[in-house]
């Protein structure tokens, strides 16, 4: 059962690393927005883009989560019950998107503030903003390929 | 290939017929005028009075515009938050829109509105802060004002904290005076005190010692039971005069209201105007306007032009060497909505071609990808199409609509090929079992059980879009006849990567194996050819081996472009993870009788609808990032300027004619 219990330590640590990650970048944009929009409400289209971005880490921390889960089959029909070592790779296959998830998450939040700036003076640069601090989020994408990958080589 | 050729207009009048030229100009909307550094110029110098006359009028209809809008309830949904829709009218309806705005007087009528609200909302605050004071005095049974005129005595009404009443009241009656309780509540006493006017001074000590709060009812004559009924029906008075005005508000606001649009917009188009008439040259008679046009609108301009203005002269010229004209772009219908994509990273450069077309595939098809979910597809062109056909706003600014359209279309390809239907749906829910059969059919690889055919698929499309990068650039150095960079920097680069990729290919296929040896030895003879060659602009023979093998070094970066495609697979997973998560969930609800059901339809309906705003946001931000960083970065440049001309601008109106 060790197995088990160091699998779900792998999955739990996608979703809260992925999730800290954009819950910190979520709000240091949104914060910015906020700000912005007391003054220039009619950009909130633009905003809430800039603001959201930041939260896709922590989705794809939950997806990692999630593929574990579904591999363990937690949800229905028999659980798997993997050995220690099969735990353990398990959990070290998540360690790419829940690291990754959590920095890229933080500076990406940071990018979309500024960008948020940005738009503040022209707005016709959103599309640029979102671009800026797209750049940041390869990394996440990055970490959940490798975590994906290193799932699917995983045979229990 | 598709930036529209411009010309070079040069237009000379006389001053008096100025203002007309300018204003037939920004009618026509086909003009940018230059601004002109001028040294010595005679101005206009009634110019700047005029354009500050004009921001105040602007303003005074702003502030106006957001009085009324409070009142005024609109059929605006949530769409209005992101894309204020536009009134549509046409030029018959705005007059008498302007005629009525002024039968009813106009802006004095608004802002009287205004005043009488602010001043009724005053008054009541001022008469409820009375009723407060009088309240609990109401048992009181003399008149105010004959308290008043007692020769010998001073009464004041009085508020205490309740736990110094007490004490208070032991202190005070050493002065002969008299305290009688009023009224309590949980916190407070209220108490009227009576007391001969000599000590008035020792009471008010002792007032302040303890805290006392003294009210001031001069103002009042009668009992306090007949003064609270005056203010009530005072405030009455008012309320019934608010809703009055609230009444008419909403009689004559809404008009009104469009009025003002219209004189908002009308000015607005006054104050470009003007501002423009502040680019021209003026002598002491003529001005001389400088400025860019469409090749393909110039003869017809210039026709409306002269059929006009009998004393204008007007040349046109092909743009010279030096010029950097504006950027216009025109492509088909297919490629024109991608006009969104290259507008976001910035325009060509006038020596350049449009990228537009070239990208415009790639995009399609990598947004696609990262959405795979053929419902998604169906469900992002049915919603684009009806928001295409019902948003008021100018045909241009909907071109992302038809590009969402159009990527729609292939995410409904991509999802079918890659099984995902609401994710598993089928699969998951059991009376929908009759389709799945069509949907295994439709499915070429399952990208949760083969992600390694998924991200293959990604790599290749990534390394196919960068060879044909390089390719691009190849040709316009050849076009520029720039023929040693083409041949050495791009076809030698390209003939090189193409030939690791196929040495690879005969390693992994069988029958290929017995190739394999001449495939290296070619790729080597490349990679030499390239040492030869990319050291070329270095001046020592020691530099210029250096420098060509350090060059072999960008087969890294080449590499880490074709990598950054991954993130299709990433993201085309994501969508279908998540959509299989929302089904799941939805299942868990099926136990639940009835309730059960309905809840699982809200989740359903909530949950695919968030993962398809979430993915396809992010799958349009990827996709566009492949462009710019991976696919821009081999051969384009940019830095071009968007043709601007002079032209209405509309804010809060549409012109009927325009939107047909």
């Amino acid at each position: 059962m060790l197995g088990t219990a160091l699998a779900i330590l792998g999955s739990a640590l996608a979703v809260f690393g992925g999730g800290i990650g954009s819950s910190l970048g979520v709000g240091i944009a949104g914060q910015a927005c906020a700000g912005l929009l007391s003054e220039q409400p009619e950009k909130f289209g633009n905003l809430l883009l800039l603001a959201a971005l930041p939260g896709t880490q922590g989705i794809y921390g939950f997806l990692a989560g999630f593929l574990v889960i579904s591999k363990l089959g937690l949800l229905g029909g028999t659980p798997a019950t993997p050995e220690i070592f099969q735990g353990l790779q398990i959990l070290f296959a998540c360690l790419p998107v829940a690291i990754s998830g959590l920095v890229s998450g933080i500076y990406q939040g940071k990018v979309s503030a500024a960008g948020v700036g940005m738009v503040a003076k022209r707005a016709e640069e959103a599309g640029r903003a979102l671009i800026l601090a797209v750049l940041v989020e390869t990394y996440a994408i990055l970490g959940l390929l490798a975590t994906i990958l290193l799932l699917n080589g995983i045979k229990i | 290939m598709a930036i529209l050729p411009m010309l070079r207009l040069f237009l000379v009048g006389h001053k008096d017929e100025e203002e007309n030229v300018v204003s037939l100009l920004q009618n026509l909307g086909a003009i940018e005028i230059e601004k002109i550094n001028k040294d010595n110029d005679f101005d206009l110098d009634w110019l700047p009075s005029k354009i500050s006359d004009i921001s105040r009028e602007l303003n005074r209809i702003k502030s106006n515009i957001l009085f009324l809008k409070d009142f005024i309830e609109t059929k605006g949904s949530v769409i209005d938050l992101f894309v204020p829709q536009k009134l549509p009218l046409s030029s018959k309806e705005k007059e008498d829109l302007i005629g009525n705005f002024n039968n009813n007087g106009g802006h004095d009528t608004i802002e009287s509105w205004q005043s009488s609200l602010e001043e009724i909302r005053n008054s009541i605050n001022t008469l409820l802060q009375d009723k407060e004071i009088l309240m609990p005095f109401e048992n009181l049974n003399i008149p105010i004002r004959i308290i008043r005129e007692l020769k010998y005595v001073d009464v004041f009404f009085c508020q205490i904290r309740k736990g110094d009443l007490e004490k208070f009241a032991e202190e005070i009656r050493n002065y002969l005076a008299d305290v009688s309780v009023v009224k309590e509540t949980s916190q407070y006493a209220f108490f009227i005190i009576t007391a001969h006017r000599d000590i008035t001074t020792e009471i008010r000590g002792i007032f302040s010692k303890y805290n006392v709060t003294v009210f001031n009812l001069e103002k009042f004559s009668g009992t306090p039971k007949e003064e609270l009924s005056v203010i009530e029906r005072k405030i009455d008075n008012l309320i019934k005069r608010r809703e009055n005005i609230l009444r008419e508000i909403k009689e004559k606001g809404e008009i009104l209201l469009n009025a003002l649009y219209v004189q908002y917009d009308s000015h607005q188009d006054d104050l470009v105007r003007y501002e423009h008439l502040g680019r021209i040259v003026h002598t002491k008679k003529m001005f001389f306007i400088t400025g860019w046009i469409k090749e393909k609108d110039a003869k017809k301009i210039k026709e409306i032009l002269e059929a006009r203005f009998e004393d204008l002269y007007i040349e046109t010229s092909a743009p010279g060497p030096d010029d950097e004209p504006p950027i216009a772009l025109e492509n088909n219908s297919f490629v024109s909505p991608f006009e969104v994509v290259t507008g976001i990273y910035g325009y060509p450069n006038s020596k350049e071609f449009d990228p537009t077309p070239l990208l415009a595939p790639f995009f399609a098809v990598f947004f696609a990808l990262c959405l795979t979910d053929a419902f998604y597809g169906i469900i992002l062109s049915i919603l684009s199409l009806y928001l295409y056909k019902s948003l008021v706003i100018e045909k241009h600014r909907k071109k992302l609509l038809k590009l969402l359209f159009v990527c729609g279309l292939f995410t409904i390809i991509a999802g079918a090929i890659t099984g995902g239907w609401f994710g598993n749906v089928s699969e998951a829910f059991t009376f929908l079992a009759f389709f799945e059969p069509i949907r295994k059919r439709l499915t070429l690889f399952d990208p949760l059980k083969d992600p390694i055919i998924f991200l293959g698929l990604s790599l290749a499309l990534g390394f196919i879009q960068i060879i044909f990068g390089l390719f691009v650039k190849m040709l316009l150095n050849l076009k520029r006849k720039q023929y040693k960079e083409a041949i050495f920097d791009q076809l030698f680069w390209i003939i090189f990567l193409l030939s690791i990729i196929l040495t690879g290919g005969t390693f992994m296929v069988e029958g290929l194996k017995s190739i394999s040896k001449p495939a290296i030895y070619f790729t080597l003879i490349m990679a030499i050819a390239l040492v030869a060659t990319q050291g070329r602009h270095q001046k020592s023979i020691f530099l210029k081996i250096t420098s060509g093998l350090g060059s072999l070094y960008s087969v890294i970066s080449y590499l880490s472009d074709v990598l950054s495609y991954s993130r299709l697979l990433a993201l085309g997973l994501a969508t279908g993870v998540i959509a299989t998560v929302v089904n799941e969930l939805v299942k868990t609800f099926s136990g639940i009788p009835i309730l059960g059901t309905i809840i699982g339809i809200i989740v359903f309906i909530g949950g695919h609808l968030f993962n398809m705003v979430i993915n396809a946001f992010g799958a349009f931000v990827h996709s566009s990032r492949l462009q710019f960083v991976e696919f821009f970065g081999k051969f384009f440049e940019g830095g071009g300027r968007e043709f601007n001309p002079l032209r209405k601008i509309r804010t809060y109106t549409i012109e009927k004619e325009v939107m047909k």
